[in-house]
């Protein structure tokens, strides 16, 4: 009953938030690699992300509040590692992973308090809101953009990964501890360095996300951060090309699940039944390695 | 050494608790408390905000009570339900735990429907704002409502769509599991098929942001009209992503979009809204109306918080706004008709009250505790206001 243009459209919005999910689920998977942490705060960096963006494009022209939402997530997930994580390096797992369930929710009270609780408005970006017209569909520039900006610096981080000295020592942090510790490598820089690189990831993905939305509002880190977790789970936490394609494919799958009417309530349970199931037969995941631990 | 620290935060803790408690029950001689049940955060928190400042104009147009010859003050308790029904009964708690006579509110019928068994039982009698689920006073002999409900609402806007906009193929786009959001789509379903129309339900989860594929849905579909009974933060994400896809039809919603945030998130893609809402400020035939409005914005432009939360501006006055005010003249109205600050005594005078001239009209309840209401008003967004259209007195 429906025409081609149909599916294409329904296509490029699974492709869109699909893309979203992964800029985030990259954050989930570099720093669980590396700490063995499940950085439940991630979330609300992305959240706050967007409320940056809110208040610093209401005194200044988008050219500069752009880089400068960028630099303040970065400091803003360095500043969280340090202040909740680090001191807890070497307690047991348990209390970090606690410990980043309080920071998630002190961020959304701060925003809670701070906005007064309803939804900002996002201001409006043209080069990426803009409509154009292909063939008879409606695509936003910003559905374009978002997957070639993704796959783009996905490619970045994985040459970052595989060729420079500082993606060296993350591969041998991630792979042992304690022994990487010994052999000379500055632990602290390196976890440093992936949170900076995972909050800057959640606030590109901040800035495609609001920008397609319209608004920001205290809880709306939680939902994508969840899916953005189940992606990461599901590709093999731990893996980035995992979490991409994960996250592609819960996109996906969401955006045709939500388009039939008779199972579209299902939308967000396919999602967290997909990773039960992932958890039950392959719980390492798509491209996880085998010995990955439980948490 | 830690320990000790340890120990002394803990009593730090607990007598600061302590000290909060005895706070509120000090002076108690001469004050009659009214909570104010409301969201100031979630999904509708900028509606909630509107409905309190409705109220507490009222309030401060009448402080005071007199209740057996002796004058009472009105202390206002406030309590977040965050427009969410899960939080609602512990922000009913809060209210009853503080010792509230009457409680007014709420924005949103899953909160008050969440919460009215509980003001039930501790015999609070509770005044509905802008609630419209009829289950929010059925079957609850504490609630009442000063406003029009969904079957009324939904008749209404059906036979706006269906006669007035030609809408006889209508896409029904419902948040599933929220009571106003499927009751209200329900009525208007009804009504809508009863004169030969068609309403496809296209459901989609609470906290959703993508409706691009519900969109891609209704245009493929060709459905020639959009009913959306939906809360303020969804209401943009439709409108603006239903004119980014292409899809031109009209857009029809109930009360809860007359919200002046809507108009202003949306710009210009708000083209083709119609909205019912309780009352129009700019209708100069209703003179209690008038004074309201006049002396609103007034009251409203002395204070920034003020202008804030009405949205940023002092000249705009959404229809819950009114709400409110009534709601809060009801109470005031029925606890000097008790002339006794018990809930029980407040329950009965209320359901024998008789007010004239308030803003939304003349208020009487009917046994169920709703107001007996034949008056809406349609509205529309023109260039980045929302404006009168229409009227429907039946």
């Amino acid at each position: 009953m429906h025409d081609a243009a149909y599916y294409i459209q329904l296509l490029l919005s699974g492709v869109t938030v699909g893309s979203l999910y992964a800029l985030i689920a990259i954050g989930y998977t570099m720093v669980y690699g590396i700490l063995r942490l499940i950085n439940f705060a991630h979330g609300d960096i992305f959240m706050m992300a967007g409320f940056f963006m809110v208040y610093i494009s209401a005194e200044c022209s988008l050219a500069i509040a752009v880089p400068v939402v960028l630099i303040l997530t970065v400091i803003l997930g360095v500043a969280i590692e340090k202040a909740a994580y680090k001191p807890l390096r070497t307690a047991p797992r348990m209390s970090v992973m606690i410990s980043a369930i309080g920071v998630s929710y002190l961020l959304q009270n701060l925003a809670n308090y701070i906005t007064g609780g309803i939804a900002r408005a996002y201001p409006d970006i043209p080069f990426l809101t803009q409509v154009m017209n292909v063939g008879g569909l409606n695509i936003k520039r910003i559905t374009i953009v978002t997957p070639i900006l993704t796959i783009a610096l996905v490619a970045v981080l994985v040459i970052l990964i595989k060729k420079t000295k500082v993606g060296m020592a993350m591969r041998a942090v991630s792979r042992d501890f304690e022994t990487s510790q010994l052999m000379g490598i500055k632990i602290n820089s390196v976890i440093s360095m992936t949170f900076v690189i995972g909050s800057f990831l959640a606030g590109v993905a901040s800035i495609l996300y609001f920008a397609n939305y319209g608004q920001v509002s205290p809880m709306i880190g939680a939902m994508p951060g969840l899916k953005a977790f189940v992606a990461a789970v599901f590709g093999g936490i731990g893996s980035i090309p995992g979490a991409v394609i994960g996250a592609f494919i819960i996109g996906i799958c969401e955006s045709f699940i939500k388009a039939n009417e008779t199972i579209a309530v299902f939308s967000n349970a396919f999602t967290f039944a997909l990773l039960i199931v992932i958890l039950l037969c392959k719980p390492n995941g798509l491209f996880g390695e085998k010995l990955t631990e439980k948490v | 050494m830690k320990k000790i620290i340890a120990l002394l935060l803990a009593l730090v803790t607990a007598l600061s608790l302590v000290a909060c408690g005895s706070n509120g029950g000090d002076k108690d001689g001469d004050v009659i408390k009214i909570g104010i049940f409301e969201p100031t955060s979630g999904q509708n928190g900028a509606g909630g905000k509107k409905e309190i400042l409705g109220i507490e104009y009222a309030h401060s147009l009448k402080p005071t009570v007199t209740i057996g010859g002796k004058e009472y003050q009105i202390q206002l308790v406030t309590a977040d339900n965050a427009s969410d029904a899960s939080k609602a009964p512990a922000a009913a708690q809060t209210l009853i735990s503080a010792g509230v006579s009457v409680v007014v509110g709420t924005y949103g019928s899953g909160c008050a429907i969440a919460a009215g068994d509980l003001f039930k039982s501790a015999r609070i009698p509770a005044i509905g704002t802008s609630c419209t689920n009829p289950n929010v006073t059925l079957g609850n002999d504490f609630y009442f409502r000063v406003s029009y409900i969904d079957p009324f609402q939904g008749a209404v806007m059906a036979n706006f769509a269906n006669k007035e906009k030609g809408s006889v193929n209508c896409a029904l786009i419902i948040e599933s599991g929220d009571d106003y959001s499927a009751g209200f789509g329900n009525y208007f379903q009804k009504e809508m098929e009863r004169l030969g129309g068609k309403a496809t339900v296209l459901e989609f989860q609470k906290g959703e942001t993508d409706f691009s594929t519900i969109m891609a849905t209704i245009k493929s579909a060709g459905y020639d009209g959009i009913f959306a009974p939906v809360s303020i933060e969804t209401a943009a994400m439709i409108i603006s992503q239903a004119r980014d896809s292409g899809v031109t039809c009209p857009i029809m919603a109930g009360d809860t979009w007359d919200d002046i945030s809507i108009a202003q998130r949306t710009g210009d893609k708000s083209t083709d809204i119609y909205f019912s809402a309780f009352f129009d400020a700019a209708d100069e035939s209703n003179a209690e109306g008038k004074a309201f409005v006049e002396g609103f914005k007034k009251w409203v432009a002395e204070d920034k918080t003020r202008i804030e939360n009405n949205g940023g501006t002092a000249d705009a006055i959404s229809s819950v706004t009114p709400c409110g005010y009534d709601a809060y003249m009801a109470a005031v109205n029925a606890i000097e008709k008790a002339g006794s600050t018990e809930g029980a005594a407040i329950r009965d005078a209320l359901a024998a009250l008789e007010v004239k001239g308030l803003v939304t009209g003349d208020l009487k309840f009917d046994e169920n505790g709703d107001a007996i209401k034949t008056y809406a008003v349609i509205k529309t967004i023109k260039d980045g206001d929302i404006v009168y259209y229409s009227t429907y007195n039946g």
